[in-house]
């Protein structure tokens, strides 16, 4: 779910907004007011760089705007937004030719695997880069299962309807890809 | 957040060396400006792809005409169509009401078609009318009695014979 601390416009007068010709770029700024965290948080996890991360958050955007017509309103509308941004990072990593690991070197991740082991004390700044060299050996889907569980804090019902797959399949994936992880961590 | 509480303790449960990196784990953040500028970008681009929403109230025809009315092109549109509509109705209505010239009906008919209607109607026409129509050496006895020539000459040759003496002193 959406983390909102002031109150925020309902999805309902967003989408009214949204479909008035008149008024639907004050629907799409409400929309990105609303949502544009963290669905950048997402789309970061997912592929790391700030610059990428910025290009799929604009395209989700435009595309939310370009296809809101056709939401139906069957789902809520952040779990419609995640289903756009989950496809665009897909597709994104699946264009990326280079699986590697890009922001840590091999020393770095031995050391806060080393931190791990003797049970020191984390370097926060450095965890989030050994995470992403982890997710790295993840297939992608299976990277966006633990993406959504783990930084986006998603219920398993809701990542249903984002991704559609079933309950049993993500809690299989998920459960899988932390043990990859935790290997990884340990290796 | 109840949800969060019950993610960290699966995750505890699955690996408490990633539980706890989550504890201490930071996603990284946002630059600064990042969101209003990435905003800003966002209505830019909508903007200048002329992005029309594929809503599905598109196709309903009342909200068409008025996305066609505030884009400026049905107002000239439906006023070059009144404009040919008026000129088009002009048009019926002077093809309607305008008189054809009036053209006499008998001269429409050949010369044998207007004697054969004047024998015909001999009796509904003024005799003088027809004695001033006609050239003045014909025979005006057929045209008087209905009948053609030969027949109107035996007819008189008819009668003739059978006026007696005394008729034709009266007569004469």
């Amino acid at each position: 779910m959406p983390r909102t601390s002031t109150a925020q416009p309902t999805d309902e007068h967003i989408l009214s907004l949204m479909r008035d010709v008149r008024s639907m770029e004050r629907g799409l700024k409400l929309l990105m007011d609303k949502y544009q965290e963290p669905l950048y948080r997402h789309l970061r996890a997912m592929v790391h760089s700030h610059d990428d991360a910025n290009d799929l958050l604009q395209n989700c955007f435009i595309k939310a705007y370009q296809c809101i017509g056709q939401f139906e309103g069957k789902s809520k509308l952040y779990t419609w937004l995640y289903r756009i941004a989950a496809n665009e990072a897909i597709t994104f990593l699946r264009g990326q030719k280079r699986r590697a690991a890009d922001s840590m070197d091999d020393n770095a991740n031995a050391s806060i695997c080393q931190a791990l082991k003797a049970d020191e004390p984390l370097d926060a700044a450095n965890i989030e880069a050994l995470l992403q060299s982890a997710m790295q050996t993840l297939p992608d889907k299976q990277k966006q299962v633990f993406v959504l569980r783990y930084y986006d804090e998603m219920p398993y019902e809701e990542m249903s309807k984002v991704l559609g797959t079933s309950v049993g399949a993500l809690k299989a994936s998920y459960h899988h890809a932390v043990k990859k992880i935790e290997n990884f961590l340990e290796r | 957040m109840d949800n969060a509480k019950e993610i960290y303790e699966e995750l505890e449960r699955l690996s408490p060396v990633i539980a706890r990196l989550k504890v201490v784990h930071e996603p990284p953040a946002a630059p600064k400006t990042y969101f209003a500028d990435m905003q800003a970008e966002v209505l830019r681009k909508c903007q200048s792809q002329q992005t029309v929403p594929r809503f599905k109230f598109l196709f309903n025809c009342a909200e068409r005409l008025h996305l066609w009315w505030y884009s400026g092109i049905v107002r000239p549109v439906l006023a070059l169509a009144a404009l040919a509509l008026l000129v088009m109705a002009g048009l019926w209505w002077r093809q309607y009401w305008e008189v054809a010239p009036s053209m006499p009906l008998a001269a429409q008919l050949s010369e044998e078609e207007v004697l054969y209607y004047i024998e015909v109607n001999a009796d509904n026409f003024d005799t003088q009318l027809l004695l001033s129509l006609l050239p003045a050496n014909e025979s005006m006895l057929h045209l008087t009695l209905g009948l053609d020539e030969p027949r109107t000459q035996d007819l008189m040759d008819a009668i003739l014979k059978s006026l007696d003496t005394e008729n034709l002193k009266e007569l004469y």
